[in-house]
């Protein structure tokens, strides 16, 4: 009985019957499908609020009365589907991607992801970085076989748009001069979502700084990273790549052949 | 089950409900409260500042862990990872009081985040104790089970909630915490009289109570949590301690329209002063 029961009082709350719930009882206040009713409003209301949390800077672009219109048909369309609220608003930027009244505003997507992996990146534990005094140690041989890794809480968006700076206008308006204003065309950027201790961060990288968060994503030794960069541009340039990607500290690991020191 | 009886943390007066908005104010003032309850699903992540600031706290406050999202009232699996994810809060903090909600949230792989009312049903009690039960042996301690607002009844209802109540607890060997405002709405929204629930109740079981707002939608009461509690829930309150007796610890709980933490004090002063009427104290200005 609660088996039906509840699959019943479920897809009432997310999939409105035409007919009224013959499960509830009928009142003098408030028809069965009114009761019902009331339990589908909130939840659909909670959600709703929960995506203006997760995506404030969404929010802040477009307004509340649209950005709730739009998460409406979200949660219409998205029940949710983990017992953590935290967790839900995955698919949003794809919806909003692909919500054609938005047409217009092809950067909204990134918007909305640079929002979402903020939100997850929030909850993460505080990043342990390795101490790079010991690089100065390091025979070249060491050197050219290390393998470094990222930090678990660094997540970095790709955009055709200067999405930093159009994050930053919707999430901080507060701090933004009446005088700021983007330029759409500026051109493509990459923007990093990361923790420091327990701030939640974002900046812009250049395309060098990119490559390299992708070979050691990767696993690539230093050597072979050096050697594949080596097309685009000097030892120096990558070199200093890799101590702007150190003193973000966006490096947890640094694996050396302790074999290869006798090579020096 | 055999509970481990003794906890360093102890609830005692009036608490009120912790709120990520009034973090600076406590931290700031360290205010003269009992205890605070923690809405302890949003601490379930592995870190950031909402644990650093739960650090803090509790290094000056007594907890107490008031959870949604176990649904112990649902046909599913209990979800193993929130009840681990649960117990090394609660080795880590030490509450005095764990409490969940007598409802359901979540049912063939759909969350609602909404406290949904459960059929008052032999079945129904058989089955949440059994669930109740495997949660307390899981987080190796007594917990605590709270009546939810209601604006919808099923037809296949054949106890009244408070029978329900009473049946759940006793038969889950758990204890109660007693949500008056929530007794209010329900007893608002279906024509019953809240003063008759609460005599049902096993008052050896009832370790804490709740305060809160609701809105009057017109034709129902909704329990939003997001306004001052009401005069007929202050009543009922009154009612409450001069049957009880004013021991159990009393929650003033906001969960919407969070307002200034000034706000909350006051609300905790007007219970303290009903509590002292009730208890012959003199009142404090």
């Amino acid at each position: 009985m609660l088996e039906t029961l509840y699959q019943q009082v479920i897809e009432g709350i997310y999939h409105e019957a035409k007919d009224p719930p013959a499960f509830v009882e009928h009142k003098q206040t408030l028809s069965a499908a009114e009761q019902l009713g009331i339990y589908r409003d909130s939840v659909h209301g909670n959600l709703v609020i929960a995506l203006g949390d997760i995506f404030p800077a969404v929010k802040e672009a477009l307004g509340a009365t649209f950005f709730d219109a739009m998460a409406s048909r979200y949660v219409a369309q998205h029940p949710s589907r983990s017992p953590r609220l935290d967790d839900y608003g995955e698919h949003f930027p794809a919806f909003v991607a692909s919500f054609e009244p938005l047409a217009d505003y092809p950067y909204m997507r990134d918007v909305a992801q640079l929002d979402w992996h903020w939100h997850r990146l929030f909850h993460m534990s505080s990043p342990t970085v390795v101490a790079f005094d010991s690089l100065a140690t390091l025979a070249p041989a060491q050197i050219e076989s290390m393998q470094l890794g990222l930090i678990p809480a660094l997540v970095w968006i790709d955009s055709a748009y200067p999405l930093e700076k159009i994050w930053r206008l919707s999430r901080f308006p507060e701090q933004a001069a009446s005088t700021d204003s983007i330029d759409l065309n500026e051109g493509a950027s990459t923007v990093v979502v990361y923790r420091f201790g327990l701030d939640t961060l974002v900046t812009s990288i250049d395309p060098l700084c990119r490559d390299l968060l992708i070979a050691i994503k990767k696993r690539k030794s230093f050597g072979t990273i050096c050697e594949e960069l080596g097309s685009k541009c000097g030892p120096e340039q990558i070199n200093q790549a890799l101590a702007t990607l150190v003193q973000h500290h966006w490096i947890s690991e640094l694996i050396v052949d302790t074999e290869s020191s006798g090579n020096a | 089950m055999t509970m481990s009886a003794s906890v360093q943390n102890k609830c005692e007066g009036v608490g009120i409900g912790l709120r990520s908005a009034h973090y600076q104010d406590i931290l700031g003032s360290l205010p003269d409260i009992p205890w605070f309850e923690v809405l302890i699903d949003n601490y379930m992540n592995e870190g950031g500042y909402p644990l650093y600031y739960l650090d803090q706290i509790s290094q000056h406050y007594p907890l107490s862990f008031h959870s949604v999202g176990l649904s112990l009232g649902g046909m599913e699996a209990l979800e193993q990872t929130s009840i681990a994810r649960l117990k090394s809060l609660i080795d880590r903090y030490q509450p005095a009081l764990v409490s969940d909600h007598l409802c359901w949230t979540a049912h063939a792989g759909l969350h609602s985040h909404d406290l949904l009312p459960m059929p008052y049903t032999a079945e129904a009690v058989r089955h949440v104790a059994a669930r109740i039960d495997q949660v307390q042996n899981a987080l190796g301690r007594r917990i605590l089970v709270e009546n939810v607002s209601s604006y919808m009844q099923y037809q296949c209802s054949d106890l009244s909630e408070a029978q329900f109540f009473a049946e759940v607890v006793e038969s889950a060997d758990c204890d109660i915490l007693c949500d008056l405002n929530n007794i209010y709405v329900s007893a608002s929204n279906h024509d019953f009289d809240a003063m008759r629930y609460l005599e049902q109740l096993p008052v050896s079981r009832i370790r804490e109570l709740h305060l809160a707002g609701y809105e009057d939608q017109g034709r129902y009461l909704l329990d939003t949590h997001g306004e001052a509690v009401h005069a007929p829930v202050w009543a009922l309150y009154e009612q409450a301690l001069q049957r009880w007796g004013d021991t159990v610890p009393t929650l003033i709980e906001w969960d919407n329209n969070i307002p200034a933490f000034s706000v909350l004090l006051a609300e905790r002063d007007k219970a303290l002063q009903i509590s002292r009427r009730i208890s012959g104290d003199p009142v404090c200005a």
